[in-house]
């Protein structure tokens, strides 16, 4: 059972990691618009080139 | 044969209009010029697939301000105020109006990124924003919006800091709160079943210490961040000297968790990292979803507010010039052109505006405004244009008003609520004294299990869900209600409106129009047929302030009176071409012209006679009267049928009231009353032990809508300035009031049931938990599931309130058939 003395640290770092990302993607906007991203894939025209996207955009 | 809708807004297309789009050669049909516009443009920038992706049909946009329009905004202190320049580009928020559905944010980003200068394009259809970053040296302000206009969008300029971004912060930051208490949360059920199933089949004592160790280490996230809510509101509640239901629960987490802390420490005892964790999550869970559906009702608030627009055209001298909206004074004058809203109350100068009011008072068909009348702020102008002198603005317009109305309608809360907080505050201290009591008694019995019992028994009986019970139910309503254009000012209201209470209605102005109308004319001279005289008429009344002149408010034509003489309550008499005319009784009309009056057959009941004369003949009599709103009849039976007794008084004269009181099935009616008789009639009926709502225009009302039990003042403007009202129907739909009597019961029901599921939780939960049959854990999830249960019951006010017919868009509307379309 000694093996739980290494797995439950690297499973709290990685649950450290997880909550880390999450604040990042908030913070980023991600969770303001739940609907419309998930349709934007099926949007893309493919007509026009899409125009490069800056990284700063809410 | 179906009805043509149009290709681009899906609204039915006038029959006989010429508007068409053409579309890779087809010819498509489209309602207006400016949806033919908007499509056409959409297809040649090759954008078609918006068509196919769309959730709703575009709004119909009937008219779309000039590209000079945005321009305004490149006036300095303008720009300086909306947008924030970096080096070569510029960067701004913008609000976007008419964007509904996912489709529309991608014909914006299309069609933005197809201006080399626009750099960065983010768009939420949520919060309707849109962050734009351009290149400031190529493009204007002005010029940018005016591209996103082409496509079919309003957009607005928003000035950083508003409320919205408070709420956008206090969302991020319970949404953070809310995984947080979820990740750490599950770890620590995780590390507690391995320490329960240790605790029966054995475990190493290494391993125990060391997930308890765990425990205590996830946990504190938990308690020091995402309980952090608690704590505040709680030292809140100890400052103002009532603690809330925030106390208890904040001494349960800090409670339970320096116990299991020091046991943790100490190497032996009970811990309830579990406990607390699951306590956080489930609270915070149920207050997440309280705070979103505050934001959806604040929202409804602010959408009022944001229909202003930012700058105005200022006329002063010959010169126009474009000021920012608070710039504007009273006095001022304004130029309102076709597209543009109103920006403040005021009276039309000069010029002719076709406004819709629909926002203020629900009326759909645009009205015509002429020289002299009142204007309110947030019409939109949907044709003509015209100056408007300022009376008043900002806080002090009506528009204000109902923002103010709504605020209140949510401050206030009805009885039954007051009563529910007063138990909960009660509560509290009750249940910490029987918390401490428990484990006083459970001390003595067995010293080891006290602290758990102790525990258990506080978050068990912690009254969250009957605080909760009512104010959730409120809010759902309020907002249900504002959706259908029924502003609910005290929710005192819902008590009292449902089966069995009176209802009083006010004739003039509530059942009916509110003012004169011409019901029947009789023309029988062929010189002068009906239109004529109706112009001879208008011509002659403008000169007179009789409340029956307004009946006559049409276009004078070609008739000009001067030397108008008015003989109070008779007549009016005036020379038009030469010849002397008088309009009147018919008294009045015998003594100018001895001709037998044109005979009138089945006049009108209740109606007026105004007969129509010069020195020779008398050529039309107009019977003029006040008809009864279209839904009248509908609604005074709906009502009754809804176990409602209506009742009509009036200070109209006898038949006037007897005819409308006939026409609608009323049995009980009184006419000839005074405002004081108003008032005696409601305490006889109250008396009579009957709960009494009266319905009102609000105009001489005031003292009988504050003796009522509850009151609804229907019809804007004047209703709006009666502050005794507890319900405002800013709209002309009288069948407003049954979707009233609807919500209320509706909300009646869902706190009965609330307070009794609260009541009987508390009740059975506490005896269990005393007496040592529930673990903490067990009494942190029945809490929860509880205040959660409530939330949902409530928000089925709203669901069930949801309008059965769409919601009217306020701008997304075609005109009506035969009004002019500028392009």
């Amino acid at each position: 059972m000694s093996v739980l003395f290494l797995l439950i640290p690297l499973g709290l770092l990685m649950l450290g990691i997880a909550v880390w990302a999450f604040f990042w993607a908030v913070a980023n906007g991600q969770f303001d618009d739940l609907s419309t991203p998930a349709l934007s894939v099926v949007m893309d025209d493919d007509a026009a080139p899409p125009a490069p996207r800056s990284e700063d955009g809410r | 044969m179906k009805p043509l809708t149009c290709y681009h807004c899906a609204e039915p297309v006038p029959p006989g209009a010429p508007y068409r789009a053409t579309i890779d050669g087809r010819e498509e049909p489209v309602c207006c010029a400016g949806c033919q516009a908007v499509a056409e443009l959409i297809h040649a920038q090759g954008l078609e697939a918006y068509y196919r992706f769309r959730e709703a049909p575009s709004p119909a946009e009937v008219l779309r301000p000039e590209a000079s329009e945005w321009s305004r905004y490149d006036a300095p202190d303008l720009t300086h105020r909306y947008v924030l320049a970096t080096g070569d580009f510029a960067e701004a928020t913008v609000e976007i109006g008419g964007m509904y559905c996912s489709a529309c944010v991608w014909l914006l980003e299309r069609a933005l990124r197809r201006c080399p200068d626009v750099q960065v394009v983010s768009v939420n259809p949520a919060t309707r924003r849109a962050v734009l970053r351009w290149r400031a040296t190529e493009l204007s302000f002005g010029g940018l919006l005016a591209a996103i206009a082409e496509v079919g969008f309003r957009p607005r300029p928003l000035a950083p800091g508003r409320r919205e971004d408070a709420a956008e912060g206090e969302y991020r930051r319970a949404l953070k709160r809310l995984l947080v208490a979820a990740a750490a949360g599950m770890q620590v059920m995780m590390f507690s079943f391995a320490l329960y199933a240790g605790g029966w089949f054995g475990i190493e004592a290494g391993i125990e210490q060391f997930l308890r160790w765990t425990s205590l280490l996830v946990t504190v996230p938990i308690v020091t961040y995402s309980a952090r809510p608690f704590y505040a509101a709680a030292w809140r509640g100890i400052r103002a000297a009532s603690p809330g239901m925030d106390l208890p629960v904040a001494i349960a987490i800090t409670a339970a968790f320096l116990a299991s802390a020091r046991a943790t420490l100490a190497g032996s005892g009970e811990v309830w990292f579990d406990s607390v964790a699951m306590f956080v999550l489930f609270l915070s869970g149920t207050r997440f979803l309280e705070m979103r559906a505050r934001h959806r009702a604040d929202d409804q608030a602010t959408a009022l507010a944001r229909l202003l627009p930012d700058s105005v055209t200022r006329v002063r001298g010959e010169t126009d010039e474009t000021v920012p909206l608070d710039a504007l004074e009273a006095g001022d004058l304004v130029r309102v052109r076709p597209g543009e809203v109103v920006p403040a109350d005021g009276e039309v100068v000069s010029g002719m505006l076709a406004l819709d009011e629909s926002l203020l008072t629900g009326e759909a068909m645009p009205c015509s405004r002429a020289a002299g009348a009142r204007v309110l702020a947030g019409s939109v102008n949907r044709g003509g244009s015209g100056l408007v002198r300022v009376v008043r603005t900002g806080a002090e317009t009506t528009l204000a008003a109902v923002g103010r109305l709504i605020e209140r309608a949510k401050a206030d809360r009805p009885p039954v609520a007051v009563l529910a907080d007063r138990i909960a505050r009660r509560f509290v201290p009750g249940v910490l004294l029987v918390a401490l009591a428990t484990g006083a008694v459970w001390l003595k019995l067995d010293p080891g299990r006290a602290f758990e019992i102790a525990l258990a028994t506080l978050v068990v009986t912690c009254p969250c869900a009957l605080a909760l019970a009512t104010p959730a139910a409120l809010a759902a309503a309020a907002s249900a209600l504002a959706r259908r254009g029924f502003l609910l000012v005290r929710a005192r209201l819902l008590d009292v409106l449902g089966h069995g209470a009176t209802v009083v209605f006010d004739k003039t102005g509530t059942l009916t129009e509110g003012r004169p109308r011409v019901v029947q004319a009789t023309c029988p001279d062929p010189d002068w047929p009906q239109a004529r005289c109706l112009a001879l008429a208008a011509a002659l009344e403008k000169a007179s302030g009789h409340v029956l002149a307004r009946a006559f408010d049409g276009d004078p034509g070609p008739f000009r009176a001067s030397e108008a003489q008015v003989e109070c309550g008779r007549g009016v008499e005036a020379l038009v071409d030469g010849a002397r005319w008088r309009i009147g009784s018919a008294a009045y009309l015998t003594e100018l012209c001895a001709a037998p009056p044109p005979a009138q057959d089945g006049m009108p009941e209740g109606c007026t006679r105004v007969l129509l004369g010069n020195e020779e003949r008398v050529v039309a009599a107009f019977a003029v009267g006040d008809e009864l709103r279209a839904d009248a009849a509908a609604t005074v039976a709906a009502l009754e049928d809804a176990g409602l007794k209506p009742v009509i008084a009036s200070g109209d004269r006898e038949p006037a009231v007897r005819a409308a009181a006939v026409a609608l099935g009323v049995e009980e009616w009184h006419s000839g009353l005074t405002p004081a008789g108003k008032v005696a009639l409601v305490e006889r009926l109250q008396a009579r032990g009957e709960t009494v709502v009266m319905v009102g225009d609000g105009v001489n009302d005031a003292p009988v809508l504050a003796a009522a039990d509850a009151s609804i003042a229907i019809d804007a403007g004047t209703a709006l300035a009666c502050a005794t009202a507890d319900a405002i129907v800013p709209g002309r739909r009288l069948a407003t009031l049954l979707d009233g009597v609807r919500v209320a019961a509706m909300t009646r029901r869902v706190i009965r049931q609330n307070l009794a599921w609260a009541l009987a939780y508390n009740l059975a939960a506490v005896p269990l938990a005393a007496s040592g049959w529930l673990a903490p854990w067990m009494a942190a999830l029945g809490m929860s599931a509880s205040s959660l249960l409530v939330v949902m019951n409530a928000l089925r006010v709203y669901r069930h309130a949801a309008p059965a017919t769409p919601v009217r868009r306020p701008h997304g509307r075609a005109l009506p058939l035969g009004s002019e379309s500028p392009a």
